[in-house]
C-alpha cells in the first residue's frame, strides 16, 4: 500500500507538469455534459469542457496552494516554537499559548470562511490557522529535550541555550516531528478544496478542486463524471499522504544524534 | 476556585482575543453592510440613513470599544439582514446545531469503541487500519457530497422530501472523524505488535479468558478515546455546518456562512461567542472528566 501511494503521489506530479506544459482541448458547444469516452476520457462539463484536463489542472493548483500554507505555517511555527522552548512558561511563550488556544478554539474553516468573506485572501488565514499545530508540535519536542544528557552535556561546555538549542537539538528533533508536518497537508488541502467549494477561489478561469465541485453543483449530482474525478482526487489523495507519513514514521528509528 | 478563576481568565481572554478579530475582519475591509442589505440600487441616503441607524458611520476604535461594552453585558446587537436581535437568532439556531455535534460526537465514540472491539477480537489489525484511516482523511464536505450522491441515487431522495433521513446522514457523516480516530486509538492499545501493559500479562499468566483481556484493555483505552472524541469537536462542528448547507438544513451552520457573505457582524459576532464558549467549557469539562477517571491525566 505505501508504494501504491507513492506512486500515486509521483504519478499525480508528473500529470500536472504535463497539463500546465500540453495545450488546452477546446471546449466545443455540442458536447456539453457528455459522459466519459473515447474523445474526454472524464466526460464534459457544463460547458464542454474536458473534465479530465480541468481535473489535473485543478489538483495543481489546490495542491499547490496548500503546499505554499504548508511551507509559510512551519516557518512561522518554527519561530515560535524557538521562542516558547527559549522562554519556556514565562510571558512570551504564556502570550503564545493564549493566542494560539483562543484562535484553535474556533473551528478551523469558519474561522477561515469569515476572513475570506469579507475579502481577504483565504491563504493568508490558512497560515494563520495552520502555523498552531506545528509550533505545538515543535514547543513540545524542543522543551521535552532540554534536559537530556546530551543537552546538559553542552551546556557544561559553555555553549549559550540558544545556540544548544538551534545545532543540537533541533536536528535530534526534527526527523520525529517533518512526519506530523507532512500529515498536515492532506488536512490543508481539504481546508484550501473546502474554501474553493464555498466560492472563495480563483479566478473564474483558474480551475481548482473545490470550484469544480461548486460549478457542478449547479448541474446536479446525477452528471457523477463531472464531479466524482475531483472527489476522488481529494479523497485519494489524503489517503497517500497519510500512508506515505506513517509508513516513515515507522522506518525511522530515533536515536540522539551528539 | 483557583481552578475557576483560571477558567474565567481564558475565556475572557479567548472572548477578548476571537471579538477583536471578528471586529477587524468587519471594520478594516471595505466591505458596506448597509449597501449589502439595501442593494445596489438603494439611493446614497438611504444607505447613510441605516449606517447612522446602526451606529456604522461613527470612528473605529468608538465602535470597538462600544461594541466590546455590549458584549461583556451580553447584548450582541441588531442583525441588519433579519432585523432582530443577533442573540435570538443565534440561541435559536445553534442549540440544533450543537445536538448534531453533540449526536456525532457520541455515535463517534461508541461506534469508535465498537468497531476496535471487533476488529481486535477478530484479528482484523492489518485490515481494520486501512479504513480506519480512510475515515478520518476524507474530508468532511467531500464525505456530504457523497451521501447526497449516494441516497438520491440509491434511495431517491432528495434533502427537500426526506429531511430525516439527511438529519441522520449528517450525524453519521460528520461522525466518519471520531469513529475512524478513535478506532485507530483502541486498536493500537489492543494490537500485540505495540507490546502488552504488564497487569493484562498477569491475566494471561492467571488463565482469564481472551475476552475478559481484550474487555479489560478497552476499559483502559476509555480515557483516551474520550480525550479524543472532546478533541474532535472543531472538526465534527465543521462537518455538521458543511450538511448544514449541502443539504440545506436548518441550523446555525447555513446562518453563519451567510451571515458571513452579508457582512452581518451582529450575528458573526454572536455565534463566534457562543461556539468559542462551547468549545473551551466542553474541552475543559472533558478535561475534569478525564482527571476524575484517570490519574496519569491529573498527574499530565
Amino acid at each position: 500500500m505505501p508504494k501504491a501511494a507513492y506512486a500515486i503521489l509521483v504519478s499525480a506530479a508528473l500529470l500536472v507538469a504535463a497539463a500546465a506544459v500540453l495545450p488546452a482541448p477546446v471546449p466545443h458547444a455540442d458536447r456539453i455534459l457528455r459522459p466519459p469516452s473515447g474523445s474526454a476520457v472524464f466526460g464534459t462539463d457544463a460547458l464542454g469542457r474536458d473534465v479530465c484536463y480541468r481535473t489535473v489542472l485543478g489538483f495543481g493548483y489546490t495542491f499547490g496552494q496548500a503546499a505554499i500554507v504548508l511551507g509559510a505555517s512551519l516557518l512561522i511555527g518554527l519561530i515560535a516554537a524557538v521562542i516558547s522552548a527559549l522562554k519556556f512558561q514565562r510571558w512570551p511563550d504564556r502570550l503564545i499559548v493564549v493566542f494560539a488556544e483562543s484562535l484553535r478554539s474556533y473551528p478551523a474553516l469558519l474561522l477561515v470562511l469569515m476572513f475570506a468573506a469579507v475579502g481577504a485572501p483565504p491563504i493568508y488565514l490558512l497560515i494563520l490557522y495552520f502555523w498552531i499545530p506545528i509550533w505545538r508540535s515543535f514547543r513540545f519536542e524542543l522543551t521535552s529535550q532540554q534536559r537530556e544528557p546530551y543537552v546538559l552535556w553542552m551546556r557544561l561546555m559553555g555553549r549559550s541555550g540558544p545556540l544548544v538549542l538551534l545545532t543540537e537539538v533541533f536536528p535530534n528533533v526534527l526527523p520525529r516531528t517533518m512526519p506530523y508536518v507532512v500529515g498536515l497537508l492532506s488536512e490543508v488541502i481539504a481546508a484550501q478544496a473546502a474554501i474553493e467549494f464555498l466560492g472563495f477561489g480563483p479566478d473564474i478561469e483558474q480551475p481548482s478542486l473545490g470550484r469544480i465541485l461548486l460549478e457542478s453543483g449547479q448541474v446536479g449530482v446525477s452528471a457523477s463524471w463531472v464531479w466524482m474525478p475531483s472527489l476522488l482526487v481529494l479523497v485519494i489523495t489524503a489517503l497517500s499522504v497519510t500512508w506515505v507519513v506513517r509508513r516513515y514514521r515507522r522506518a525511522i528509528k530515533w536515536v540522539p544524534i551528539g | 476556585m483557583r481552578a475557576m478563576w483560571r477558567l474565567l481568565a481564558e475565556l475572557g481572554a479567548a472572548i477578548v482575543g476571537i471579538a477583536t478579530l471578528v471586529f477587524l475582519a468587519f471594520a478594516v475591509v471595505p466591505v458596506d453592510p448597509a449597501r449589502s442589505v439595501l442593494g445596489p440600487n438603494a439611493s446614497e441616503q438611504a444607505v447613510k440613513a441605516l449606517r447612522s441607524e446602526y451606529g456604522l458611520d461613527a470612528p473605529l476604535p468608538a465602535r470597538y470599544f462600544r461594541t466590546m461594552s455590549r458584549l461583556f453585558q451580553g447584548d450582541f446587537g441588531q442583525s441588519f439582514y433579519f432585523d432582530r436581535p443577533a442573540r435570538s437568532i443565534v440561541l435559536g439556531l445553534a442549540p440544533v446545531t450543537l445536538a448534531r455535534t453533540g449526536a456525532a460526537l457520541l455515535l463517534g465514540l461508541v461506534l469508535g469503541m465498537g468497531a476496535a472491539w471487533c476488529f481486535g477480537v477478530l484479528g482484523w489489525h492489518r485490515w481494520g487500519r486501512p479504513v480506519l484511516v480512510a475515515l478520518q482523511s476524507v474530508p468532511s464536505f467531500c464525505a456530504m457530497l457523497l451521501i447526497l450522491w449516494f441516497c438520491s441515487r440509491t434511495f431517491g431522495r432528495t434533502p427537500i422530501g426526506s429531511a430525516g433521513l439527511y438529519e441522520l446522514m449528517t450525524v453519521v457523516g460528520a461522525a466518519a472523524y471520531p469513529v475512524g480516530a478513535i478506532a485507530y486509538y483502541v486498536l493500537e492499545r489492543m494490537s500485540p505488535v505495540e507490546g502488552i501493559p504488564r497487569h493484562i500479562d498477569f491475566l494471561r499468566m492467571l488463565g482469564a479468558p481472551q475476552k475478559y483481556q481484550q474487555l479489560t484493555m478497552l476499559r483502559d483505552a476509555f480515557p483516551g478515546a474520550l480525550a479524543i472524541t472532546i478533541n474532535a469537536l472543531s472538526v465534527v462542528l465543521t462537518a455538521v455546518s458543511f450538511a448544514e448547507l449541502i443539504f440545506g438544513l436548518r441550523g446555525f451552520g447555513i446562518v453563519f456562512i451567510r451571515s458571513c457573505e452579508r457582512g452581518d457582524l451582529s450575528v458573526v459576532m454572536a455565534g463566534s461567542m457562543i461556539l468559542c464558549v462551547v468549545v473551551i467549557l466542553v474541552q475543559r469539562l472533558g478535561d475534569a472528566v478525564l482527571r476524575r477517571i484517570d490519574p496519569r491525566f491529573a498527574d499530565a
